[in-house]
């Protein structure tokens, strides 16, 4: 009988809404070492390759660098500015396998290349590129039909900032694929490919999925830059 | 840290650790501090003979991996012996399984029973000197076994939360004694959380993040690092990670500098230095709050004490009697003098008494002096006393520590001036990061006994 009363105890605790005050206050106080965070910062420059950066660093703060450090920057500079054609070439250069073995990643290379192209005006090489290229690479893995499809819709638009997929275009989906390759790349070099920050994204982002499955009122970080954190309403 | 939930071989008072002499069928006898099971009954072979017990404490949700062992001294005479997990409710005067909400493995016959009467072949028949145990992973709900150290694979699934372990015996000299970590297992069920702990976290890394945080800010992962490089003033890197960003720098980079070199002053103890910058730069800053200005003062105390510091003694010239009722040779050859000089001493009274004092009684005015405060003050003011301060009860005062602490203080209210946030968004992230745990694990979710910050950040 005591356990059946302590489990209804639990689940009017959990309805019971999450006291924002409160909680608050417990983060405030949570202290967090500089040097930790320091250690999380000079993992970010070595991982995005910002190598320069993380030496300047390192005499600013004292901060070891990490001992085998190896940067990519030019490869994933170069699929930023949309060089997307260089980055492979780079790549193949340093191992012909890596992009042979990470289909994904490939597509969303020659996915790059092909909105390129299009941007460009260079409309008959990105339909060639779409017809005889990224066609087979969508046959092989339908899950990449729809990023096709996505790209080639592009084409309708005269003004792309119309198009629903003019995402696609952007700054930031040059650096996510830049990101991408770049881990891919330090991954066949045996070190982690994820930042610690990143991580810690990952882990905020499980702990609020986990306690929304478990319908436990919980706080939420609305945006990470200027610190905005939402509590379910009372 | 390491999770003390995550195995069984810590015993916490929450756990069970040891069988329930109150929770049991008459027919049993318990030893060995209520560990050994025997059976005593007449031991028809009828299952209306058979008896259980249950452990003391249930297996909390918030455990991970729970597991315990049962060595088998004796089959006695028919080896009719149930090993499993049982609700408070389920009746004692029969084998584990055969119940509602009750789960066992029969070593007659090798069966598992799922609170059902008809068993499941499962794996070997057990008898004497085997060694059994049972698993429970409060993540996934599945119940597993082992056999003489060997993983005998899933046995139950859906298993549902607050089952005790359990042990049913049947007939005459069966005899059974139970390890809920008092001794290492046979099995390595260390090996078995870390491996799962793995697995947890490599499905959470495996994601992509989320797109609703990315579609805020563009590259929000740059803005991140370049806001905390900008606010401890870390100038060069700053200004090096913004080109190669194509980011702007909030602050000017005169203002950078400045909090740089009041902060390096803090550091090396300068606090005299700190208090000049601040009043040149921030005029007001430390007449608009009060706490800083104690603090500041007091950490110039502990360095004028220490010797990284001192005061301007023009106001002072040594020859003030500062105590009063003793006569300053006495001072001068009693032992304290060996530590400190007369007049070493006499300044930090002289700076005590008029440097601190009057904001202290300020500060009671007007009700700003919180016990942490108080206590922290006591202490200053009880530290030189001490002839060898460093080795004093009081030494956390002189540890580097402080100055740290002072230092991201007196930054933090600097920049909140500048109107720029008292504390790095990475800052807060971390700290968001942790009370989120900290919060999952209050509400007893099971995933948190594997998993903290810590495996995804160092």
């Amino acid at each position: 009988m005591r356990g059946a009363a302590r489990t209804k105890s639990t689940i009017t605790e959990n309805a019971r809404s999450i006291n924002k005050e409160e909680w608050l206050k417990k983060m405030d106080n949570t202290s967090i070492d500089k040097q930790f965070l320091d250690s999380v910062v000079m993992d970010y420059l070595v991982k995005e390759g910002f190598q320069d950066v993380a030496e300047i660093f390192s005499q600013e703060t004292s901060t070891p660098l990490p001992p085998d450090s190896i940067s990519f920057q030019p490869i994933k500079v170069a699929v930023e500015k949309g060089n997307v054609g260089e980055a492979i070439c780079r790549t193949n250069d340093i191992d012909p396998s890596i992009l042979e073995t990470h289909h994904e990643l490939f597509c969303h290379l020659q996915q790059l290349q092909v909105i390129t192209m299009i941007n460009n005006g260079n409309i008959d090489a990105a339909l060639d590129m779409a017809q005889n290229e990224l066609r087979y690479r969508a046959e092989e893995d339908p899950s990449f039909l729809p990023e096709l499809e996505k790209t080639i819709c592009l084409l309708a638009f005269h003004d792309k900032t119309d198009s629903p997929f003019h995402y696609l275009n952007s700054p930031l989906h040059r650096i996510k694929i830049a990101h991408e390759l770049n881990s891919v790349l330090l991954n066949s070099h045996g070190i982690e490919g994820d930042s610690k920050l990143h991580h810690v994204l990952k882990f905020i982002d499980w702990c609020e999925r986990e306690l929304t499955s478990l319908s436990i009122p919980h706080a939420k970080m609305t945006d990470v830059i200027k610190g905005n954190i939402e509590f379910p309403p009372l | 840290m390491n999770s003390v939930t995550d195995t069984s071989h810590v015993i916490q008072d929450n756990l069970p650790s040891m069988w329930n002499a109150k929770d049991n069928y008459s027919s049993l006898s318990l030893t060995h501090n209520n560990l050994w099971v025997s059976f005593r009954g007449h031991g028809k072979a009828h299952q209306k003979e058979a008896a259980s017990v249950r452990s003391n404490n249930s297996i909390p949700k918030s455990c991970g991996i729970y597991y315990f062992e049962i060595h088998i001294i004796s089959k006695g005479r028919d080896g009719f012996i149930g090993i499993g997990l049982t609700s408070r409710k389920s009746v004692t005067n029969r084998l584990p399984g055969l119940d509602k909400n009750s789960y066992g493995y029969h070593g007659d016959d090798g069966c598992i029973f799922s609170s059902s009467s008809s068993g499941k072949p499962y794996g070997p028949s057990f008898t004497t000197n085997d060694v059994i145990g049972c698993g429970l992973n409060t993540i996934t709900n599945t119940c597993f076994y082992t056999k003489n150290g060997i993983f005998l694979g899933h046995a139950f699934q859906n298993v549902p939360s607050n089952l005790y372990p359990t042990i049913g015996l049947q007939t005459s000299g069966e005899t059974i004694a139970a390890n809920f970590g008092q001794e290492s297992f046979m099995y390595d069920i260390e090996g078995i959380s870390s491996s799962f702990r793995q697995k947890l976290i490599d499905s959470i890394i495996k994601r992509k993040l989320p797109s609703h945080t990315v579609s805020t800010a563009p590259d929000y992962m740059h803005e991140l690092v370049l806001s905390y490089l900008v606010h401890h003033g870390h100038c060069r890197s700053a200004r090096a990670f913004a080109s190669a960003t194509d980011q702007d720098i909030a602050e000017s980079e005169a203002s950078m500098v400045q909090r740089q070199q009041i902060h390096n002053y803090i550091l090396s103890g300068k606090i005299s230095e700190v208090i000049k910058m601040c009043d040149s730069f921030y005029p007001d800053l430390f007449e608009s709050n009060l706490e800083l200005k104690f603090r500041v003062k007091c950490q110039q105390f502990l360095e004028i004490l220490s010797g990284n510091d001192s005061i301007n003694l023009e106001a002072f010239n040594g020859t003030e009697n500062i105590f009063p009722y003793e006569d300053s040779n006495s001072i001068e050859n009693s032992n304290i003098s060996t530590a400190r000089t007369y007049k070493e001493l006499a300044s930090l009274v002289y700076f005590g008494r008029n440097e601190l004092i009057p904001i202290v009684n300020v500060m009671l005015e007007r009700k700003l002096m919180t016990e942490e405060l108080t206590s922290y003050y006591q202490d200053i003011f009880s530290i030189f006393v001490y002839p060898d301060p460093m080795n004093s009860p009081l030494t956390y005062l002189l540890d580097n520590s402080q100055r740290i602490s002072l230092g991201n203080y007196l930054n933090s209210v600097i920049l909140m001036r500048l109107n720029l946030p008292a504390n790095p968004p990475l800052h807060t992230l971390l700290q968001y990061a942790n009370q989120t745990w900290k919060y999952m694990q209050e509400k007893e979710v099971s995933s948190t006994a594997l998993l903290s910050i810590n495996h995804f950040c160092t």
